[in-house]
């Protein structure tokens, strides 16, 4: 448009103009303030697409940052995939007595905020008369001891699905399947909408609602940039299978805890791991299997 | 969406049943009789592929009863267990076959399976630290009392609830020997592999235990894995699980601020 025509039209063109001079002034003088690891947290790439050094630098910086805030050495690891391996999971309900020291075990291992409190792995009461029964699962149980008379106890944590509804949504890639199955997310990217809770069939999905309370005796400084690594609010979080461990071949924390030995790690592509001597030879279900979200979680039960 | 898949599963099911019928008759009667003799195979099955059965028998189980739930073995079925002795046992008699004549010099223990021998697993939980050696107090030519009883005077924390009724010491402590178990045959073993007393009836716990999918397992899901003897989750003398206490239940939403 140009301004020979009418006035009021130069005056638009002279406000656009000072609103630019003005919004840019302001972030230049916002990016000076703060500081340079602020300014490149800001400007990050997707973590997809870091190359060697810039995947460095990352980490470092975020070992800096946890160093500081916690007061004792953090160690940040991006272990890839291993060749060949895809994970899988597979679970006891004729063992598991629903004593919850996986729950536990599992924050204590994964850096999960204390208050408000978040826990990956739910583990819920069903009555033996009507089966697994969803509708009729309690998680807020409480006993003096279990396996309470009459009743049986299904934990449900992250299916780490083939086929994710999760991924699927994600509006700004922030979450995606690597190449040993399991679901991971990155919390630097992610932007709080929380349409992969609404997605998730298995309410595996937490949300930091508040700024997470850590505190540093109780934090777990070996961690990984997709697996236990701090969280801050408005971001969502979930099971990796433990990724810090098991991509060094240890087995998750809740696998180590279980009393009865009730949870079943291993390769699903190696034939004489224990998840395929499992799906081999024992009754084998996959939650919610109508949704055909194909699971590498599987529940079993038998002798 | 379930109810055209249960077609498909029963013919599979049936598929898997005439299979392992086949399978059975075969060794023992040849293939030409295979059908007629099929009844008499299956009530003394001799190959290991009765396995399929075995799950099954021990899975209705677990639906109607339940109480398994500590990851006890004591109400599977006896026939689907005995199917697992049966092998245990024949590999057992084989082994005394070829070492009969190196059992003049026993090393308990040294005639048993390479393979078991090479699991390594922790030491046996003795109740306290001076209980072992047994010898210390048990001589062998001590008078034996088989007569079931309560203890009054020794080993009073142990209360026997395992088996049947008719279980007593000796089926599993040898009077003769006390720092050594022994096997129905006879055979001793050390209590430092006892599992394979356990298999001898626990049959099918201990081929899932060997596969380290019964009971705990810990180290690397790719490498050395820490083994448990059973006694190490289970008490010998009284196997089924302790109920424990539960750790705190999550706050509900309501109670989250």
């Amino acid at each position: 448009m140009s301004c020979s025509d009418s006035t009021t039209g130069c005056a638009d063109e002279g406000r656009r103009g000072f609103l630019q001079t003005a919004a840019a002034a302001a972030g230049v003088a916002m990016l000076a303030s703060c500081s340079e690891e602020a300014r490149e947290a800001f400007f990050q790439k997707h973590f997809k697409e870091l190359n060697k050094e810039e995947l460095a630098e990352r980490l470092a910086r975020l070992e800096r940052t946890y160093t500081k805030q916690f007061g004792k050495p953090f160690k940040v690891g991006a272990e890839p995939a291993m060749e060949e391996v895809l994970f899988g999971y597979a679970l006891d309900i004729a063992r598991c007595i629903g004593c919850r020291r996986c729950v536990y075990a599992c924050v204590d291992e994964n850096n999960q905020s204390r208050d408000p409190q978040l826990h990956y792995i739910q583990v819920l009461e069903m009555d033996k008369a009507k089966g697994v029964d969803l509708a009729h699962a309690d998680p807020y149980y409480e006993a003096e001891q279990v396996p309470r008379e009459g009743h049986f106890y299904f934990p449900v944590a992250c299916q780490q699905c083939e086929n994710p509804p999760c991924v699927k949504v994600c509006p700004v890639q922030a979450t995606w399947k690597e190449p040993d199955g399991i679901v991971a997310i990155d919390y630097d990217w992610c932007i709080g909408c929380r349409y992969c809770m609404a997605a998730c069939p298995y309410g595996a999905r937490k949300f930091n609602w508040g700024p997470p309370t850590l505190p540093a005796d109780q934090a777990n400084p070996d961690t990984h940039y997709l697996g236990n690594r701090p969280r801050q609010k408005g971001v969502v979080e979930k099971c990796t299978f433990c990724i810090q461990r098991v991509r060094k071949g240890q087995y998750p924390a809740c696998v180590e805890v279980c009393p009865v030995g009730a949870r079943k790690f291993g390769n699903l592509l190696d034939p004489d791991s224990e998840v395929r001597y499992v799906i081999d030879r024992k009754r084998v279900f996959i939650l919610k299997e109508d949704l055909n979200t194909n699971p590498k979680f599987f529940y079993f039960y038998g002798v | 969406m379930s109810a055209p898949r249960r077609i498909p599963a029963a013919l599979v099911f049936a598929a898997v049943l005439l299979a392992g019928v086949a399978l059975r008759a075969a060794p023992d009667g040849g293939a030409d009789v295979a059908v007629a003799k099929a009844p008499e195979a299956g009530a003394q099955p001799p190959t290991d592929s009765n396995d399929d059965d075995d799950d099954d028998d021990d899975d209705d189980d677990d639906e109607k009863g339940g109480d398994e739930k500590g990851g006890d073995a004591t109400a599977a079925p006896a026939a689907a267990e005995s199917d697992d002795d049966d092998d245990d046992d024949d590999d057992d008699d084989d082994d005394d076959e070829q070492q009969g004549g190196q059992r003049a010099a026993p090393k308990v223990g040294a005639d048993m399976d390479r393979d078991d021998m090479a699991i390594p697993v922790p030491p046996p939980p003795f109740s306290d630290d001076e209980i072992f050696p047994c010898s210390e107090c048990h001589e062998a030519d001590d008078e034996v009392n088989f007569e079931r009883r309560a203890f009054d005077k020794e080993h009073k924390d142990i209360k026997l609830n395992h088996g049947t009724r008719d279980q007593w010491c000796f089926d599993c402590h040898t009077p003769q020997d006390r720092d050594n178990l022994h096997l129905a045959s006879g055979r001793p073993v050390p209590f430092e592999r006892s599992f394979v007393l356990c298999g001898q009836c626990h049959g099918p716990k201990l081929r899932d235990w060997r596969a380290g999918v019964h009971g705990k397992r810990t180290g690397s899901w790719n490498g050395v894995k820490q083994y448990l003897l059973c006694v190490n989750c289970h008490d010998p003398h009284a196997p089924h699980f302790k109920p424990l206490e539960p750790k705190p239940r999550p706050r509900r939403p309501s109670e989250i601020r």
